[in-house]
């Protein structure tokens, strides 16, 4: 079984993923999809031994078996939460998840010889914004005036001095309405007076807006590709609607480029779809990095060729 | 520190805003296609959906960016939000 498989770790809902398993068949490339979320549900069977050779066994799924040691690559997508069974003590529950976690995570982040894309760890670690505005900074990237902070004084200084201001959330956590309809935090400017008291009930984060914002521009970058696409919408957050929205191909700067390659290697990454606000000058603000960032729909609409360029990175290792 | 503050609703929390537009789950089960490793939507009926190709907006909802970044983490991943919206 020396077909070198590629994993694809996700969920069981994502056509992103799909789309890229898809091309590795085609090219008669061995695919295994893998949800650790499945692990304590009984639907993986992990053995891997160590020992003065390294690492050697096996994981199965009831469709797939793949010999640990022999994996080319891992396309770590958006793996669902690792969840103990209804119904077990809450102890044992967090037992659980912790020795799966620790277990089945850690096997899967120590594949020998093995391309990620990306690492989970080099994930986690990128996976703050305040990391990735000091690192966009240090790199050359526009960084707009931004402030992290529990003090309504300082937000309140903050607005008035560096408005126009927008509130982005540091992380985003679900969060369904009391008629069960999901809802987010969209990008919308803060009005001064709209602050108060509650600012000091945990950490929120403040940015300048793009001064006279005509489009947002989302370079995808795959390997050392860049895809460039201008997405333009009568919203501020283009992601509110998208039946307003229309997509273009961007012509990115080599050095916007260089800088992007420059950014994913100080993280230790292969894959990133950077967020740009553009201003009328041509200069692009940095708002932000996704890891794991959605892409399968720009290239629906743009026909930038992505799924071949991911298939090639999980594809081709030498 | 003011201990009522721990009380208080995040600020953040108060500017949430429901989805505009046509979104949703645009299925109703989902099932792994052992041969190619890729999944399979049906809708209410049972009959298959493509999913991830053009045909319907909602066909596309969740390969999309959604609100507030739309990346992920190990432990534990995003749970985006658009893919759990269902309409009325």
């Amino acid at each position: 079984m020396a077909d070198q498989p590629v994993l694809v770790v996700t969920r069981l809902d994502d056509p992103t993923a799909d789309a890229v398993i898809s091309e590795l068949g085609r090219r008669g490339v061995t695919v295994m999809r893998l949800d650790p979320g499945d692990f304590l549900a009984g639907g993986i069977e992990l053995a891997a031994r160590y020992g003065p050779g390294g690492l050697s066994g096996t994981l199965s799924t009831s469709s797939r078996a793949v010999r640990l040691e022999q994996v080319r690559s891992v396309y770590y997508r958006r793996p669902s939460e690792y969840a103990a069974p209804v119904g077990l003590d809450e102890q044992d529950a967090r037992f659980a998840v912790a020795q799966a976690r620790y277990g089945l995570g850690g096997v899967l982040a120590a594949l020998p010889d093995c391309r990620y894309v990306n690492h989970p760890w080099h994930i986690m670690r990128h996976d703050h914004k305040p990391g990735q505005l000091a690192a966009a900074a240090q790199l050359g990237f526009q960084v707009l005036p931004t402030l992290i902070t529990n003090s309504l004084a300082e937000a309140r200084r903050f607005a008035a001095e560096q408005g126009p201001v927008v509130y982005k959330p540091l992380r985003i956590t679900t969060f369904r309405r009391h008629d069960g309809h999901a809802a987010t935090v969209w990008i919308h400017l803060v009005d001064p007076g709209e602050l108060d008291e509650r600012i000091a009930a945990t950490a929120h984060l403040f940015q300048t807006a793009t001064p006279d914002k005509v489009a947002d521009v989302r370079i995808t970058v795959i390997g050392t590709e860049c895809f460039a696409a201008r997405i333009d919408s009568p919203h501020l957050d283009f992601r509110q609607n998208y039946e307003q929205v229309t997509y273009s191909v961007f012509d990115v700067s080599a050095q916007v480029a260089d800088a992007c390659r420059a950014y994913l290697a100080r993280f230790g990454l292969l894959f990133g779809a950077f967020d740009f606000g553009l201003r009328p000058d041509g200069s692009l603000d940095f708002y932000e990095c996704n890891s794991a960032g959605q892409w399968l729909w720009l290239e629906e609409e743009t026909g930038l060729p992505m799924t071949a360029a991911l298939a090639d990175l999980l594809e081709t290792t030498t | 520190m003011d201990e009522s503050v721990s009380l208080l609703r995040p600020w953040g929390a108060t500017r949430l805003a429901p989805f505009q537009g046509l979104v949703g789950i645009g299925y109703a089960d989902l099932e792994l296609d052992p041969e190619t490793q890729t999944t399979l939507y049906f809708d209410e009926a049972g009959q298959p959906i493509e999913m991830g190709k053009h045909g319907t907006n909602q066909a596309v909802t969740s390969s999309k960016a959604t609100g507030g970044g739309d990346g992920t983490t190990p432990t534990p991943p995003d749970d985006v939000a658009i893919t759990e919206y269902v309409p009325d």
